[in-house]
């Protein structure tokens, strides 16, 4: 990430996680790690939004809710799946109201793993959705004839 | 009458972290009902039973939050030890009791830190949560974890801390007492925050009997129950008591969480000074054959735990009982009457954690 | 020390006015839960007079009804439901019903149908058993015949 040329806005939503990732997620944004030193800011708004932050796997329930968030949110976006359980359901895979992870329903880009994730994973995690936003912005100007 | 109108609300909303859906039947800008939507979050760990030995299954119960993780992981192996019938060593009580009252320091600093998000004081915000990165400190120094530790087993603790870092714990909430005083301070005495908490969200004592209130939400209507008396852990050593508050208000559940900060730090200080040397666990042979009940008192109120087992490594039935459940049907009747504005403050000030709810 | 609570059995038809009795002396209701058995369930139904703790242990059919106590204890219809939906108990007159939506989840009664998966599969019919105990006599059979004719062999040979 040598150079951003925006400032790229996080929203934040717990699946079915037990509270851990989030509150790892919400301690990221507090003075000891504070990732608003790379520009990120944690919006409550989906059309805000340029990545979205998973907590937890997907259930029967909160499926819909997921896919809402994500077609709100404008293009081009990021998809980060926090802790293990957003990645591939983690200590609940068995249980019978787990689908999986979050990329049985959308497009992750970065994974970060961890029961819970710690603060200084999930900063690197945005980080690196910040350099993966990066590419597919100048991706998408290319499609639509844009000057990069 | 004025026109109904209902206002969904989560469960996707700024103020709360969590998913929670409420459907708000309004008049003009009064609540006058709200129909809960729970689910978001149900994952049916308790099934999981079924499928884990017993040992294993101490694991996915810590994780049935975690932000209580501790207290979860202590109910549990307690209601085991009632079934195999054994009397842990001495110091695994005080340990426990050690790591159960900063658990509460770091739970209760959290809601703090969410309360002042919610009413819009964005610093306080940030002070409140600086000053819990000492107690994620502490943790990760003694058990290894921020906000799981898996310290317990059934029969003790998996881990010792020694006397030096017990002495440096203290010296560390010395600092911290000085700072929270000065946090608190704003909390109880400022006058915009007092606007917004006094006088909000009433609840008196014999709904909070009769709609099941539990923990600091039941203390702050003045009914004096605190399940830390029953003394399991090393609590029947210590010498504490009952905060209660008769205002009945948001403003009381604030300021009844806020001494029992303080007080968390006394009990610290007490088990520290009266912590015997000795083994941390005994071994526990065999498999478990019987029912038994624990209660327990995690920050949010009283937790129930409830195991059967029938003789083999897996159990039959592990029932949790959260706080947040049964403190969702005295939200429900404080809504009612409310202003639409002071709807997230309310479903805040019963401290809620809706993984523990669904589980 | 460890505190004591108390496990009473308890009558479906006498669940109503237990809560009745509790309530009038000011105690609440703590929790209610469900436990497959094998006649069907056990329900627990809590209650707490300050640190008194009480259980009413009241055994169920799978087809058997019980009335609700949720127009007593308000705080006793979200356990309904949970039990409801979970379980497959059936409950009579509930205050608010969710129609087992209160979770909402694809599998319908999911402790249930483990439970009856559990029972279905250790089981043999008499005539399967009455087989497999003549085939283990016959493989013993065989077994004790190649001992003596290995030891017959072992005599001839030395």
């Amino acid at each position: 990430m040598a150079k951003v040329s925006k400032s790229p806005w996080m929203l934040h939503y717990d699946g079915s996680s037990c509270n851990g990732c989030d509150i790892e997620v919400l301690a990221c944004l507090t003075p000891v790690y504070d990732v608003e030193r790379f520009g990120v800011l944690n919006t409550g708004n989906p059309k805000h939004a340029d990545i979205l932050l998973i907590t937890g796997g997907i259930n029967t329930q909160n499926k819909p809710v997921v896919e809402q968030l994500y077609s709100q949110m404008p293009e081009p976006k990021v998809v980060c799946a926090v802790g293990i359980c957003a990645c591939n359901g983690g200590v609940f895979k068995d249980c019978y109201n787990i689908i999986g992870g979050v990329d049985k329903v959308l497009p992750v880009d970065v994974y970060v793993p961890g029961c819970a994730a710690r603060p200084n994973a999930i900063i690197d995690g945005v980080v690196k959705a910040v350099a993966v936003l990066e590419e597919k912005r100048k991706k998408y100007k290319k499609e639509r004839g844009e000057k990069a | 009458m004025a026109n109904r109108t209902i206002i969904p609300f989560g469960p996707q909303h700024p103020v709360l972290p969590e998913p929670i859906h409420l459907d708000l039947v309004l008049e003009d800008e009064k609540v006058v009902d709200a129909i809960p939507k729970i689910g978001y979050v149900h994952r049916g760990l308790e099934q999981l039973a079924e499928k884990r030995d017993f040992n294993d299954y101490l694991y996915v119960i810590e994780r049935t939050c975690g932000i209580c993780s501790f207290m979860h992981g202590m109910g549990y192996v307690e209601a085991m030890e009632r079934i195999f019938d054994t009397e842990i060593p001495d110091r695994a009580k005080y340990l426990r009791t050690i790591w159960a009252e900063m658990s509460r320091v770091h739970s209760h600093l959290l809601w703090l830190g969410l309360l002042a998000d919610a009413f819009g004081f964005e610093a306080l915000f940030y002070q409140t949560w600086r000053l819990r990165e000492q107690i994620l400190d502490m943790f990760e120094e003694s058990t290894g974890g921020r906000v799981i530790f898996s310290v317990n087993k059934i029969g003790g603790v998996l881990k010792d801390m020694p006397k030096e870092m017990l002495q440096k714990f203290v010296k560390n909430f010395d600092g911290m007492e000085k700072e929270l005083k000065k946090l608190t301070n704003v909390f109880l005495n400022d006058y915009t925050v007092q606007s917004r908490l006094k006088g909000v969200g009433m609840l008196s004592p014999q709904d909070a009997v009769y709609l099941g209130a539990a923990g600091p939400m039941m203390r702050a209507s003045g009914i004096k129950i605190d399940t830390r008396t029953l003394g399991y852990a090393a609590y029947s050593d210590i010498d504490f008591d009952i905060i209660t508050s008769k205002e009945c208000d948001c403003y009381a559940r604030c300021d009844v969480r806020i001494q029992e900060i303080f007080q968390s730090f006394h009990i610290i200080r007490q088990a520290v000074n009266k912590i015997p040397d000795g083994e941390i666990s005994v071994a526990v042979k065999g498999n478990p054959n019987g029912e038994a009940f624990m209660r327990v008192e995690q920050p949010r109120g009283e937790a129930i735990y409830y195991c059967r087992a029938n003789g083999t490594k897996f159990l039959d039935r592990v029932r949790v009982r959260t706080p947040t459940f049964t403190n969702l049907t005295p939200l429900l009747h404080t809504l009612k009457g409310c202003e639409l504005a002071d709807v997230p403050l309310l479903i805040l000030t019963i401290d809620p954690c809706i993984s523990c709810t669904e589980r | 020390m460890r505190e004591n609570y108390e496990l009473i059995d308890l009558s479906p038809d006498l669940l109503p006015l237990k809560a009745v009795k509790a309530k009038s002396e000011g105690a609440r209701l703590v929790q209610i839960c469900a436990v497959n058995t094998d006649y069907g369930y056990d329900l627990l139904y809590s209650f707490a007079q300050m640190y008194h703790f009480l259980t009413y242990k009241v055994p169920l059919k799978p087809d058997e009804e019980i009335v609700s106590i949720s127009d007593i204890y308000q705080s006793a219809s979200l356990y309904e439901n949970e039990m409801r939906e979970l379980f497959g108990v059936q409950i009579r007159h509930m205050k608010l019903n969710y129609k087992d939506k209160l979770y909402t989840i694809d599998e319908v009664t999911p402790f249930k149908k483990k439970a009856e998966e559990k029972k279905a599969t250790p089981k043999f019919t008499p005539e399967q058993i009455e087989e497999m105990k003549k085939a283990a006599a016959a493989k013993k059979a065989a077994a004790a015949k190649a001992a003596e004719e290995q030891a017959k062999e072992d005599k001839d040979n030395g």
